[in-house]
Formats: structure tokens, sequence, C-alpha cells
């Protein structure tokens, strides 16, 4: 009894915050949840003319395909340890970046170190492959110098240990510092005072990062790592499919390109949707558990 | 949480079923009709949504068409969601042989045959012989699901070996008549100019191995496929090429290259503008691709650095088999099919629309114009009007130019392709070159390349899976082979390991369902 | 910033690092930019690699040469204003709930939106359902599909979340809902946030290009990324279709294609100086947690 009251009061005190949830909400039921139905073709033989309803059930056929392929560990692998390899290289680096541009002085050297950081962001992929592969190639600019060095020349591009360091080498320049904005906005929500405080307790500028930046912002790395863990699962096709080969496929191939790949033979509808449900179901237990344990620790959480 | 998942489960699938059922009624009056054409639209030749060609066919046949362009960049992917949307315009032009086989049957697109006295022009065309067995091939289920974009005057073109011609000069080397030669020839012109590399390519290793294997006396991966097969003339059968005897010549010549510094290091992630790039600057001796780039790419820019520079092509040499051969691209578009939706309100009007396409009226009109104000006929042969020329003559393409203002031709609504008028604005050297290369498709010396045969749903989904490995292990490898790091001695173990994966079935469901054809 | 205007080894140390930065990523646009302006046969012999050669604006030129482009450009205009006021506002909407611990249900209804970003049904269940709601080629297949993009959502949630009880609790005890709280209080303080979110819903907008090709058949309302990303792309055919001879013939410039790039990037430029002083310290003064 107690508890249903406690309940509909709770209910009540929070009316205009659902009102104003309210639209969002429609949106997503019928824009997201209404598609989400769609992915049911993943137990199905999809047939195109018969639509949705009428086309033959397979149940986990598709499902087992998938996972008995032989290349299944391998793509499975090369997906999870490539992102890997983001969140460890590449995560950093905006919020480094954001730190750093912070120490500028505010006025035009400021906006123009800014600008010019998050200019990459907006050269398509298509170019940013063709860079790589200009200055990596065995005559191209990176090898030319490293042969002044005394080095050797190398075929970066068709050595599968390569592969994962250019990519996260073209990820960072391309994204780092568009991806540092969002940091230097929560910079800016920093209170002054806490930096007065700290300078005249005598820190240096350096603990002052280390001791009151770092933790003003600690919340959006958070909730930052803990969306990133959502996507371990997924790396788009598009740049892998440029900068990869046959000769890479032992690191480069993941799950987006496999599946690309089968697709020329016969675009299977089916077996896309299997995939991709297999692919949000992992990531969803990962981030559950990621989510659990940054409550743990204390730190900001998803939910 | 389950429940709002079911419901909405209900609400997509009610939405997928309830398309429209348009009444197919059949009129015989001849009144305007207005029908959807979707095609895509390719950066060199722009169209305009409302052109001169439209208008012109709306005049003869009383028929308008609402054209639908789509950017040629992401064609493949509208494409593809339209379809499996059930979400068909009217008339869908560029479809490839895949979509036809396998949305067909589907009852997707009207069939063709229910129409015989409608399209008889266009029967006339394709069940002649020199196309009839293609035109069984794409017959699905009997039935004839699409239009094919058709070659009526071509100037030809093959994929074939152009080399630099003025190096040979300077090293006072003859045209190499064989292969052999030609190595020996590559090697001799990397001695004078060590910062030079034979050759390259730009779709990856496996385009590669389709550019070389053919003329090598073997074969795999011919033009643009992914597959390892093709159609061996000799035995007339389908065989995978690298498990067949002759391929070793080609695994050799590849590995040869690559150690003797002729085949460019990074040759597997090159890309088109990469090649063309060193090829204008000097840095590659030879290519094997389609020779129309040689008058419109290679030459035009290397003779700004060099005047005396010039790549021609070779004719097909002896290979290791003592033959000589080259493949070029099938007689017809394979990309390029038109299908009409078997929801059209009119279906009989339409075809007999599309067919009009490719009686003679119908073929002037959509690659030339308006006779007297576009062209004239200058003792049967068509020539375009000076006015236009000077009008497009700033434009990246004069050619394109032109057609695309008018909406003809290729890359317009032109589906039986006459190309005479390229004859009259392109470079010399293409109109000779295709001169010879008809010339030697007469003597023997250059094949067509073959179309897959039909296969069934269960035949179909077998190959995928038999493809899907043997591709996988052979991309795995072949690169190894290639670059040296694993020795040819090992190639007869890698033969072994492919014909593991199946690759001897794969040949026996190609060959039954090609005997199937041939009945 | 406290005005530290004492060179300190780490503040040189800082400056250099950000020196080195600046270098990596300027020189590949600077290279972009002198290919672009740079003679077309040049470029394509590879010779262009540190200064501009036969400099001129043909390849620009050649861009604006398609009849469609100043159409297209404000199809793009109105796209992008549109769609970043209606995505704005419903993530904010969505975000400012969420972001209230008296809340009920928060959770719950948090994972309910979070799920969303999982499970992507694909092109063609989107095209259905903007099929069923009789959208296509219309405005608002462009805008309202990708109205709330979640990652920004809960971004904004936790910029929210960082305003302290203490400013509620004094605007309750002044009597006001939480409507009034959110339109008096929250909004105000929340600029920098909203600044942020406005920079990427317009450039998502402003490049975005699946929708308008998936749901406009109208080569009048294509915006500017179809007709750019064809030039870019179409004559190269990455699509790997496998027959494309057809497409295969055509040859477009590199210089196009990076003059192309910064066709797209200039109106960016525009946009990021009324942003950025959003991003001034001190925005949020009093709203921080203790």
């Amino acid at each position: 009894m107690k508890n249903i009251r406690y309940i509909k009061k709770r209910i009540y005190e929070s009316r205009y915050l659902y009102l104003l949830f309210f639209l969002p909400c429609v949106y997503l039921v019928i824009f997201k949840y209404g598609a989400m139905g769609w992915l049911g073709i993943a137990f199905k033989d999809f047939n195109a003319r018969a639509g949705f309803v009428q086309s033959k059930w397979v149940g986990w056929s598709n499902f087992q395909q998938f996972l008995h392929d032989p290349y299944f560990y391998r793509i499975l692998k090369n997906t999870i340890v490539l992102n890997v390899w983001m969140l460890i290289f590449f995560f950093p680096v905006p919020i480094a970046l954001a730190l750093l541009i912070d120490e500028i002085p505010h006025g035009r050297a400021k906006k123009l170190v800014q600008t010019i950081s998050y200019l990459p962001y907006f050269v398509s992929t298509v170019v940013v492959c063709s860079l790589v592969i200009y200055l990596f190639a065995a005559d191209g600019l990176v090898n030319d110098v490293m042969v002044d060095f005394g080095a050797s020349r190398k075929t970066y591009l068709m050595d599968p240990g390569w592969f994962r360091p250019l990519y996260v080498i073209s990820e960072i320049w391309q994204n780092a510092g568009w991806g540092s904005i969002i940091y230097l906005a929560g910079l800016a929500g920093i209170n002054p005072q806490l930096y007065e405080a700290a300078t005249i307790d005598g820190a240096s500028r350096f603990s002052q990062v280390v001791h009151v930046s770092i933790p003003g912002i600690a919340p959006i790395i958070s909730i930052q790592f803990l969306l990133t863990i959502g996507k371990l699962l997924n790396v788009g096709y598009e740049k892998i499919l440029l900068l990869y080969s046959g000769a890479t496929y032992k690191t480069a191939d993941v799950i987006s390109t496999y599946v690309y790949r089968r697709g020329l033979i016969d675009a299977d509808y089916s077996y896309g949707a299997a995939v991709s449900i297999f692919q949000a179901v992992l990531a969803l237990v990962l981030v559950v558990g990621a989510n659990k344990a940054a409550k743990k620790i204390g730190s900001t959480s998803l939910w | 949480m389950v429940l709002v998942l079911l419901v909405c489960l209900g609400s997509v699938a009610f939405s997928n079923g309830a398309k429209e059922e348009r009444a197919n009624s059949q009129t015989d009056d001849n009144r305007l009709i207005t029908i959807t054409w979707m095609r895509s639209e390719n950066p060199a030749q722009p169209l305009n949504e409302e052109n001169k060609c439209i208008e012109m066919i709306e005049k003869a046949l009383n028929v308008r068409i609402d054209l639908q362009l789509v950017p040629a960049s992401d064609w493949a992917t509208k494409k593809s969601v339209i379809l499996a949307s059930n979400d068909m315009p009217d008339v869908m032009q560029g479809l490839t042989v895949d979509d036809l086989r396998k949305y067909g049957a589907t009852g997707m697109f009207v069939n063709l045959l229910d129409y015989p006295d409608d399209i008889r022009d266009y029967l006339n065309i394709v069940q002649a012989s020199d196309r009839e067995e293609a035109t069984r091939n794409f017959l699905v289920d009997g039935g004839m699901y699409a239009f094919q974009g058709l070659e009526y005057n071509r100037i030809d073109i093959a994929s074939i070996p152009a080399i630099r011609m003025d190096l040979l000069k300077e090293s006072n080397l003859s045209v190499p008549q064989s292969w052999d030669e030609l190595y020996k020839d590559l090697l001799i012109i990397k001695q004078k100019h060590p910062d030079m590399y034979g050759f390259s390519t730009r779709n990856g290793t496996t385009y590669m191995i389709g550019q070389y294997a053919f003329e090598l006396g073997s074969g795999g991966y011919p033009t643009f496929s992914k597959s390892g097969m093709y159609f061996e003339p000799t035995s007339k059968t389908w065989v995978y090429g690298p498990t067949s005897a002759g391929f070793m010549h080609v695994i050799q010549f590849l590995a040869n290259s690559y150690k003797d510094k002729l085949l460019y290091p990074d040759y597997a992630t090159m890309n088109k503008s990469d090649e063309f790039e060193k090829l204008s600057n000097g840095t590659l001796m030879m290519v094997t691709d389609n020779n129309s780039f040689v008058g419109r790419v290679y030459n035009p820019n290397i003779k700004g650095k060099n005047p005396d520079a010039y790549f021609d092509i070779l004719k097909p040499m002896k290979n290791p088999n003592s033959t000589q051969r080259a493949l070029r691209y099938e007689h017809d578009w394979t990309d390029d099919f038109v299908a009409i939706s078997a929801d059209t309100k009119y279906p009989e009007r339409v075809v007999k629309a599309i067919n009009w396409f490719y009686t003679e009226t119908g073929r002037m009109v959509t690659n030339f114009g308006e006779e007297g104000v576009d062209y004239t006929m200058d003792n049967g042969t068509p020539t375009v009007n000076q006015a236009l020329i000077e009008k497009h003559a700033n434009d990246s393409d004069v050619f394109s130019g032109i057609q695309g203002d008018l909406g003809v031709g290729l890359l317009g609504l032109g589906l039986y392709v006459d190309e005479s008028l390229y004859a009259q604005v392109s470079d010399p050297i293409m109109i000779s070159e295709g001169k010879l290369i008809r010339q030697w498709t007469k003597d023997g010396l250059i094949e067509y390349n073959k179309s897959l045969p039909n296969f069934t749903t269960e035949e179909q989904q077998r190959i995928t899976q038999l493809q899907n490995n043997i591709e996988n292990t052979f991309m795995n490898e072949i690169d190894l082979f290639i670059t040296g790091k694993t020795p040819l001695s090992k190639w007869p173990d890698f033969v072994k390991e492919l014909q593991g994966q199946g690759t001897e079935e794969l040949e026996k469901l190609y060959n039954d369902a090609y005997q199937r054809l041939l009945k | 910033m406290v005005g530290e205007r004492r060179l300190t080894p780490y503040k040189l140390l800082v400056y250099i690092v950000l020196l080195m930065c600046c270098f990596f990523v300027l020189y590949p646009l600077y290279y972009m930019v002198i290919v672009s302006i740079s003679d077309g046969y040049a470029v394509s012999r590879g010779e262009v690699k540190f200064y501009p050669q036969g400099v001129n604006l043909e390849a620009y030129k050649a861009v604006f040469r398609y009849s469609t482009v100043p159409r297209s450009y404000l199809n793009s205009v109105i796209y992008t204003v549109m769609g970043t006021f209606i995505s704005v506002t419903m993530t904010s909407l969505c975000a400012y709930p969420l972001s209230r611990k008296k809340m009920f249900g928060r959770e719950v209804l948090t994972f309910f939106v979070a799920f969303t970003m999982f499970f992507d049904a694909g092109l063609v269940a989107n095209y259905l359902v903007v099929r069923s709601l009789h959208m296509l080629n219309t405005l608002w297949a462009i805008v309202i599909p990708g109205a709330v993009n979640v990652w920004y959502m809960i971004i904004m949630r936790t910029f929210y979340g960082s305003i302290s009880e203490e400013m509620y609790e004094s605007a309750y005890i002044d009597g006001a809902n939480d409507l009034q709280v959110y339109h008096k209080i929250v909004l105000p303080l929340s600029k920098a946030v909203i600044a942020t979110m406005i920079l990427f819903y317009a450039v998502n907008f402003w490049n975005s290009y699946i929708p308008p090709l998936l749901y406009l058949n109208s080569r009048t309302k294509f915006p500017m990324p179809l007709l750019l990303r064809n030039i870019v792309l179409g004559s190269d055919n990455i699509s790997f279709s496998s027959t494309s001879v057809s497409s295969d013939l055509s040859v477009l410039g590199t210089n196009i294609r990076y003059a192309v790039i910064f066709i797209t990037i200039l109106p960016i430029l525009l946009i990021y100086p009324f942003v950025q002083k959003y991003f001034v310290k001190g925005i949020m003064i009093g709203s921080i947690k203790g």
C-alpha cells in the first residue's frame, strides 16, 4: 500500500519532466523501435517481393552460418583488437589535446590552433586513405625520411603488422581534433574559482591540470569511455576497405568488411541482420558490465 | 519492454506489405502517360531532368518520362535498398546480371516474353546469332525480365597491354612478339632507367591477375570479377584458374616481376588515380587495362612533360603455350539492364515504348538527338553540328558534354548505343586502336569475356559458400607468393589446399549450368 | 584562464607539442590546397609536392559549372538549419528530464533510450518506416529521422547533470515548477553545451548524404554532399559492382576532388567562430558541484 502511494507521488512530482520527455519518446518509438522489428528477418530467408511477413522462417540458421564460418574467430578477434587499440591509443588523444589547447591564453592564437586541429575531420575518408597510401608507399615520403635516417625501405601497406598502427594514426589525424571539442566545452564549465584556490595554495600549473581540470571533465570522460565500449564490436568498413589488401587480411579483416565482401556475391539481408544482432547483443552485455563497474567505482554511469 | 517490441514488429511488417496495389490496366488508346524512370548520373556527364531526348520521346510515343537521377557514387546502395524494400519506380535502368537473377524470379519485374509482339525489334536483335547464347543466359526461369543495354556501334576497346613505345625505340628494341621477349625488354629498359617500374594495377591483386592471366595462357578473375573462375576457350569449359596447370606461368611471371623490381612494390593498395599518376609521370613502363585510357589520359598527360613519350597497344603476344590471346569486355553491357516494375500501371505501353529505343528511329534519337538540328547525315554517317561542338569545347570531355546536354548516349537514355560521335570529337589514337582491336578480334586473337551461367537457387547458395572459402584462402596466400615471402616451390601444396576447399566441385557446378544453357 | 603570463618549462613543452601537432595536421591540408589550385596535368603526374604549379582556379570552376550547385547549396542550408533546430530541441527535451534525479523511473527510461544505440535496423528498415509515414521526397524525411542522436543526448545529459541541486531547490522555494526551471534556469546555463550540440548537429546535417540519397527522388531537392560525393567518387566507382565498364570510362582530376573538400569545409569555418565564444570559461559560474 505504502509503496503504491509512494510511486504515485513520485510520478506526480515528475509530471512536467514526463511532459518534456514525451516528444522525444514518441520519436524513439516510431523511428528506432519501429525499425528494430525489421531485424526479425535475421530469422527468415528474406524475399523482397514476399516482404517481411511472407518470407520463409529459418530460425537460427543464419546465425549458425555466421558462427560456424571458418573465419569467424579471426574477424571477431580483429574487430575487437582494433577497437582496443583505438581505446588505448586514440581515446586519450582528444583529451590531451583539449588540455593542451586550454593552456593557450584566450585570443586569436587559441582559436587558430583549435580550428586547425579540427579541419581534418572534414576531409573525406577516401581522401584520407589516399594520403596514407601516398605517404607510406614504398617510394613515399615516410620511407624517404626513414632511409635518410639509415633504416631500410619497408612496404608498410602490405605488412599485416603495420595495418593497425596505420589505421590508428589515420584515425587520430582525422578525428582527434574534432573529438577534443567536447572536452573543451567541458573545461569551459569548470569554475575558475577552483583554479584560483589552487594557485593560492601554491600549486603549479601542471598540478592544477591534474587536480582541477581532469576531475572537472571526469564525468564526460567516463561517459565517452562507456559509449566507446558500446562500440567495441563495431568497426566501419569504409576506411578498412581502402587500406587493406589480401596481404593484410590477417589483421585487417573485420566483421564489417567480411560481411561486405560476402554481400558482393549475394546481397544477403538476412545474414547481415543476423550479424548485426550478434554484434548488438555482445555490445550490450559489455556495456551493462562496464556500467556496473563504473557505478561501483563511483564515476558517472550511463544508467 | 517485450510487449513494445512485439507491437513494433507488427507495425513494421504491416508497413512492408502495404504497397498500393496498382491495377494493371491495358489501354488501347494512345493517351499521354507518365512513367518514373530511375537511373544513375555519372559526374562526367551531368544530366538534366528535362532534356531534349525526353521531349522527343514524348512527342514520338506520348510517354512522358519523369527522370529520377541518382549519383553514380552511391547508385549501388540506392538500388539495393529500393529493390529490397519492393518500392521500384516504373522503370529502373542500371541493374546488373546479379540483380536480374536475384529479383527476376520473385515477380518484381515484368516478363517481357509476355508481350512478344510488342518487342519484335528488340527480339530480332538479341536473338540474332551473335547474341543468342548470351540472351538465353540472361533468362531467369525461362522469363526475360529486362532489356539489355546493347552496343550498336562502339569504338572497340579491350583490356590489353600498352607500352611506352619511345622507351623501346630508345634501346633499339623492336615491338615484342612474345611474353618472354617482353620481359627481357622490360629488364633492359629498367637497366637504363632504374627508377622506373614495369607495371602495377589499380584494383588489387585479383584485378592484376585478371589483367595478365588470360594472355599468359591461363585465366582467372576476368575483368572485374572477384572469382577465380573463368571460361577457357580451348576446352570450352569453366575452369578455376589458380588450380589449373597453366597458372604456374602466371604466378612465375608475377613473382619474377616483383623480384626483379618490375612489379611496383605497393601494387596491392594502388588505386586508379595513383596508377594513372604513375603512368603519366613516367614511373611505369606499361599497363594492361582498358585501352581507351591510353588516348584519353596517359598520352595527353605525359606529353606535357616529355613530348616524345607515348603509349601504344601491343598485339597479343605469344605466351608459354605458344598461343596468342587476349580478353575484351562482354559484347554488351551487363550492368545496364532496364527492368519494368510489375506494378506499373500500363505495362504494355511501357514495354512498347522501350522497344522503340531499339528501332532505327529510336536509336538515332536516343544517341544523337534531332536530325538537322543536332546532327546531319553525311553519307550515312551521323555528324554532329559544329555549333554543338563549339558550345561544349571547354568541357572536360566534349563528347560527354554534348551527350549530357541532350540527354542521350550510354550515360543518358541511350539503350542501343551508337558511339560514332566519338570518332568525330576524340583522339585519333582511340580510333586507330579500335580498328586494330576489331581486326584482332576477327582474327581470333581476342575473345569476348563470357558472362556467368545461370544457376538455380541451390546451386547459387553452394557456389557462394564455396567461393567464400576458396577466395579467402586464396587472398591470404597469394601476395606472399608474389612478394616472394613464400617460395614458389610451395605452390603445388597451395594448389592442393585450394582443391581441398572445393575447387573441383565449383568447376562442376559451373559446367553443369553451362551445359544446361547450351541445350 | 587565470592570468599566468610567465613562460614556465611546462608551458614551453605544451607549446612545442602543439606546434608539432599543427604541422602534423597542416601539411596534408596544405598539400590538398596547392593541388586544388594547380594545373591538372602537373597534378596527375604527381609533380606538385611543396608548392603549387600552374596556379589556376579551373578545378573550382569545374565544380561550380554544374548547374545545380546554387540550388544544392540552398537545399543544404535549409536542411541544416531546420534539422539542427529540431534536433537540438528534441535532444535537449530528452536530456534534461533524464538528468534530474527526481524523475521517477529515470534509470529504466535511460536504458530504454540507450538501447536504441545498439540495435540499428539498417537502411532498408529505415526506408520502410519513412515510406509508410508518407514522408518520401519531402523535407521531413531529412530532418526528422535523425532528430535525436543518442550519443549526443547522453553527453548533453551529462552536462545538465553538473548543474547543482541547490539551484533547483532555491527555484522550487520560489514556487517554480519544472517547466519554468527548465526555461528560466537550465537553458541559460547550458549555453556551452547547446552551442556544442548546434555545432555537432549542423556539421552532421551538412555532411549527411544517406538520408537524401535514399529518401529524395528529385534532383532539385538534393543537397551538396550528393553532388560532391559524385564528383569525388562517382568516376572511381568505389562501390565495386561486378562489371562496371560503363562508369569505368570517365576520369576526373585529383585537383577537382581536393577543391571539393574545401568547398565543403568553408561553411563550417564560418559557423565555428560563433560557437567558440561560448567556450569561454566561467560561462557556467555558480552552477558547478562544489
